[in-house]
């Protein structure tokens, strides 16, 4: 009996150090287990080629690429409706919050949480996500509502947008003009007053093994 | 009614005790394994690391279990500070542990309730629209409970019942 409880506070303790101490192994088996991240396709590449030719959004994202940080991505949410990543750079290397997370040239996320070495980028694949944008070459309004197929609402019925026009940022802080993705499957909202959209990125989100982060604009 | 835990008078062999720590610990590694290629893959994943937590729980004594869940949370633990939600996969299993330990009945339902109520929990603690994601969360509860009785399914065609719980 005796030596069961032993073994049951030995267990304790154990797990105690672990998640007290071992937090970087554990990510490095988290890491291992998950496995590489997944290179881009062929066609994924060429379209985000295309992408970087075209348009004023395009050269807005290069030109804060220029600016920016590029650094390693740590880890990334888990479970389900949350999309975050974690970031090897933070309050030491000069990233705060409200920063802009870059990939491949557009908008991923937002810097959301700042340690010292590291950061948490809260991505638009979140579903807590949702940041104002402007959509095609009139730049309508919209509002991007981030999940697993991002969204764009609210789109004013009367504007002119269409399918392959592209979304750009238009938030408060945020690089203004940084290419989002590309407009898709568009149609009536419930109340027939807006639009909605799919947002198409031009990159494979599987492939995420660094990014570029941002200053927030003043 | 089955049950899928035996009687705790009936001892289990400490050599065979070990073996069906390290299976379990082959099977959590596999759920973690899968989850994290789905999330890669897919952006979602069925939550098979808590669903197979929540079987350990109605098969292993509370210092197996506490080992099993803390290694889990261990590894997915994704950034510096403790995220709320991990609390609910630290904490319901043992939880469940302790209970089947202290109350006199045990039933067959207890795993798929407590997965039903725990990734309810969870994601409510991550504070993700549950409404808006209705079908998924089914679909993810359904195919939980499945993982979960099939983990114990497995381990009682292994081991028979003498899968005692001890302190």
């Amino acid at each position: 009996m005796i030596r069961e409880y032993f073994f049951l506070i030995l267990s304790i303790i154990f797990v105690s150090l672990l998640l007290a101490f071992g937090s970087s192994l554990g990510l490095k088996v988290q890491n291992l287990l998950r496995g590489p991240y997944v290179a881009l396709t062929p066609e994924v590449e060429l379209k985000t080629l295309q992408a970087r030719l075209e348009g004023y959004g395009e050269i807005k994202a290069v030109e804060a690429e220029t600016v920016g940080r590029t650094v390693p991505v740590y880890s990334r949410y888990p479970f389900n409706f949350k999309n975050e990543l974690l970031v090897a750079s933070g309050e030491n290397q000069g990233i705060k919050e409200g920063d802009s997370a870059l990939f491949q040239g557009s908008l991923l996320g937002v810097v959301e949480k700042v340690f010292a070495n590291s950061a948490l980028v809260r991505t638009i694949f979140d579903t807590n996500f949702k940041t104002p944008v402007r959509v095609g070459t009139e730049g309508a309004e919209a509002l991007l509502v981030g999940g697993n197929q991002p969204e764009l609402e609210l789109i004013p019925a009367s504007a002119r947008v269409e399918n392959e026009d592209h979304a750009y940022s238009a938030a408060a802080g945020m690089p203004y003009g940084l290419r989002i993705g590309a407009v898709e499957h568009i149609r009536d909202a419930n109340d027939k007053s807006y639009k909605e959209a799919d947002l198409r990125v031009p990159y494979n989100p599987a492939s995420l093994s660094e990014v570029v982060i941002v200053p927030k604009e003043q | 009614m089955t049950y899928f835990v035996s009687h705790p008078e009936r001892s289990e062999g400490s050599a065979s005790r070990i073996r069906k720590f390290l299976a379990a610990l082959l099977v959590l590694v596999l759920a973690l394994a899968i989850t994290f290629k789905m999330e890669l893959f897919f952006g979602w994943s069925f939550d098979l690391i808590f669903a197979a937590l929540v079987a350990f729980a109605a098969l292993f004594g509370m210092a197996e279990l506490i080992i099993l869940v803390g290694l889990a949370v261990w590894i997915v633990q994704w950034q510096p500070v403790f995220a709320p939600e991990l609390l609910v996969l630290l904490i319901v299993p043992v939880l469940v542990g302790v209970l089947q330990k202290l109350l006199p009945w045990r039933s067959t339902v207890t795993p798929a309730a407590t997965l039903l109520l725990g990734i309810l929990a969870f994601y409510a603690f991550a504070r993700a629209p549950l409404g808006a994601h209705a079908w998924f969360l089914i679909g993810d509860i359904l195919v939980s409970i499945a993982c979960a009785y099939f983990i114990l399914y497995v381990f009682r065609f292994t081991w028979g019942r003498k899968t005692v719980r001890r302190w």
